[in-house]
């Protein structure tokens, strides 16, 4: 099929105002970052030179960057599945139970709305050493205290619950819309035909049939999770002794504190290629779930 | 194999009344079916058979034994869902075999893990066995391994049979599991269902609002209105003998003849309203006892308003002096009226209907009022 000059004209109308806002907002941004990555440019410089891939040679020497990348995907090794899983159940209880469903609803969406910084001061008291209500409890209860964020080996782990705490309303919400649109009459169907328990029902039909919520769910809360950033420097500015120290904060740092522009561009570029390969996994589990229906 | 027994069954939601007092007896190997319009509580009654609904008093009784603090799986019963209720991720041998996969596996045996169990391996295949046969019985063979999402209408349903049938289940509940297909499909569905009845002997409970499914599967019919049951009877009976004005009205098509009319010399039928004040009744008459005739000898009289010519049965409607719509089936053979005509109606005395005010039959037989 040929199109006319007047249909042309009209397409490239049609698609000019999406264009032009994406060339603006993503695509000059992304090259000129992918440009600045292989230059020595340094935030007040009056001019560059390209120095190839000298910039990720130093990210491969350089043990921060190893430190900071490694962080990172532990944080979400702990908050995806956490979240997902406290997602998962308080959809699961909330849409079992009859009152107090937008209660519980908007209760468990509160932090995803609320200013994380501002939830960062809360959560500030709340763990601190002397008079935090987590140690007093602790404490109460007959465990040890712990100074939370200052103790490198579990400061990361603090932030991952935080994280955990911040993001699983947002998953609650995705798993509850998800839940909604199973038909009931597969659970009297299967009560008929003699699923004996509530689990087996949800091995029957509520796992299968939320799957492409889930994975949805996974990449999403993979990438929120990559892009941990308000907890860090609030709390622990990548301390202590980097335990702490992630990629958003390391692309910060190196950036805005030290002003080397071009390391920070190449560690952006590592943040993006990691994003992009999360969300290509949706787009296989996408086309594998298209092909199995 | 099951008699079913529904005693003074009630249901409220809230501060509505769905069921007022139900009383059914259902006997073993029956077809019955519950028929009226919609919103009359069919659904609401054959949940509440199988429990998946609770009623709000009275009690079912199941082979002769109260069956209200069993759950739905224990009750023995299977379900034909108005919408299939296939599940849709799994194969159609997959859907058929769940009933069987639940009841005679474990929980250790349904695992994971718990399929590589010896045990596990032989029940499965077993399993298999039976749904194979159960997909040969209704010709679905053919399709066991696709997903409920690639088939017909008429295709799911028979799925949804066999995951009914697999079981062999002593009763089977069905809610308008036809309402889905085409007309055509439907016909041919009815008699499949009908000879899986006969073929099987189970008892078969069928909701319908349709009154020619009903009328044509059944071997006795509830017909329900607002709640109550008007009517328990065999296809024949309700249609003869309809014991209330809206049963007469809700079974039959086209729809009985109903006028205005009043009893004079107690046995004597007017359409005139020389007396209207006492003795008012309701009298009703089928297409097809009735036919046209001169205007001389007629009890009553009008114009051909429209004729419904469907090639075996010419509907013809005549409105009446008096502003009613009467409906009157002729032999498309014999002369053919034509619209505007003026004719007179004559009905067969015998096959005349009387209600009273209530809309409850008044027995007797009638004479209709000698013409003018
Ligand atoms: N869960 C419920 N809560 C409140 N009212 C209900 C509920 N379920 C059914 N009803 C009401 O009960 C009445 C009977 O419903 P039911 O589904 O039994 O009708 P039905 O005869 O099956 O109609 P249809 O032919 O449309 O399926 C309806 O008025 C309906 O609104
Ligand atoms: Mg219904």
């Amino acid at each position: 099929m040929s199109l006319s000059a007047s249909q042309n004209r009209a397409g490239l109308a049609l698609i000019a105002p999406a264009s032009i806002l994406a060339i603006i907002f993503l695509i000059a941004p992304l090259s000129s970052i992918l440009v600045l990555a292989f230059t020595d440019y340094q935030l007040g410089d009056r001019s560059l030179r390209f120095i190839g891939f000298e910039n990720f040679q130093a990210l491969i020497d350089d043990p921060v960057f190893w430190k900071s990348l490694s962080n990172t995907l532990i944080y979400s090794a702990v908050v995806v599945p956490g979240s997902m899983l406290l997602g998962l159940v308080s959809a699961l209880l909330i849409d079992a139970g009859t009152s107090l469903r937008s209660f519980y609803r908007t209760a468990f969406f509160m932090p995803v709305m609320a200013s994380l910084l501002a939830m960062a001061i809360v959560w500030e008291f709340m763990l601190h050493p002397s008079f935090g209500i987590v140690n007093t409890t602790a404490k109460a209860l007959g465990f040890a205290s712990h100074n939370w964020l200052k103790d490198g080996d579990i400061a990361l782990y603090v932030l991952a619950v935080i994280g955990i705490w911040q993001s699983f309303g947002f998953n609650m919400v995705l798993f509850m819309a998800g839940l909604s649109a199973i038909p009931r009459d597969l659970y009297d169907a299967a009560e008929l035909d003699g699923t004996p328990h509530a689990w087996e029902r949800f091995r029957l039909i509520t796992w299968p049939l939320l799957a492409p919520v889930a994975v949805f769910v996974a990449i999403t809360s993979a990438i929120r999770s990559f892009q941990v950033f308000d907890t860090v420097h609030a709390l622990t500015q990548g301390g202590p002794n980097k335990a702490t120290e992630v990629l958003l904060y390391t692309i910060y740092a190196e950036g805005f504190e030290f002003f080397r522009s071009s390391h920070a561009a190449a560690i952006t570029i590592v943040f993006i290629l990691l994003v992009v390969s999360v969300s290509l996994l949706r787009f296989v589990s996408l086309k594998k779930n298209g092909e199995g229906a | 194999m099951a008699s079913v027994n529904i005693r003074s069954v009630v249901k409220t939601f809230g501060e509505t009344h769905v069921l007022k007092r139900i009383d059914l007896d259902i006997r073993d190997g029956e077809f019955i079916s519950l028929v009226g319009p919609s919103g009359c509580g069919k659904s609401t009654l054959l949940r509440i058979i199988s429990g998946l609904e609770q009623q709000s008093g009275g009690s079912i009784l199941l082979d002769g034994a109260t069956v209200d603090r069993i759950r739905p799986r224990d009750r023995d019963l299977a379900m034909v869902f108005q919408s299939y209720a296939l599940y849709p991720h799994l194969t159609v041998a997959e859907n058929i075999a769940v009933p069987l996969v639940m009841r005679r596996l474990n929980t250790t045996e349904r695992s994971l893990l718990g399929t590589l169990l010896p045990s596990a391996k032989a029940k499965r295949k077993e399993i298999a066995g039976e749904v194979g046969r159960v997909c040969d019985a209704l010709s679905i063979s053919m399709l066991k391994d696709r997903k409920p999402a690639s088939l017909s209408g008429g295709q799911r349903q028979r799925v949804a049979l066999a995951r009914a049938m697999v079981r062999k289940p002593s009763a089977f509940l069905m809610d308008e599991p036809l309402s889905n297909l085409d007309a055509k499909m439907r016909v041919q569905a009815r008699g499949e269902i009908a000879a899986l009845h006969r073929q099987l002997g189970s008892t078969f409970i069928y909701v319908t609002h349709d009154q020619a499914e009903a009328m044509t599967m059944s071997d006795r019919i509830a017909v329900m209105m607002g709640g109550e049951i008007l009517q328990v009877d065999t296809p024949d009976q309700i249609y003869q003998m309809p014991l209330d004005l809206r049963v007469a009205e809700f079974i039959g098509s086209p729809k009985i003849n109903v006028l205005q009319a009043a009893l004079t010399e107690g046995d004597v039928l007017s359409f005139t309203f020389a007396d209207t004040a006492n003795n008012r009744v309701q009298a009703a008459f089928r297409p097809e006892a009735a036919r046209l005739a001169g205007i001389a000898n007629a009890p009553l009289a009008g114009v051909i308003h429209h004729i419904e010519n469907l090639g075996a049965d010419l509907f013809v409607q005549v409105m009446t002096a008096g502003g009613n719509l009467v409906v009157v089936r002729c032999d498309p053979g014999g002369i053919r009226p034509a619209i505007g005509d003026k004719v007179g109606i004559v009905m067969d005395e015998a096959r005349l209907h009387v209600f009273g005010t209530d809309n409850r039959r008044i027995e007797g037989s009638y004479r209709l009022e000698a013409p003018l």
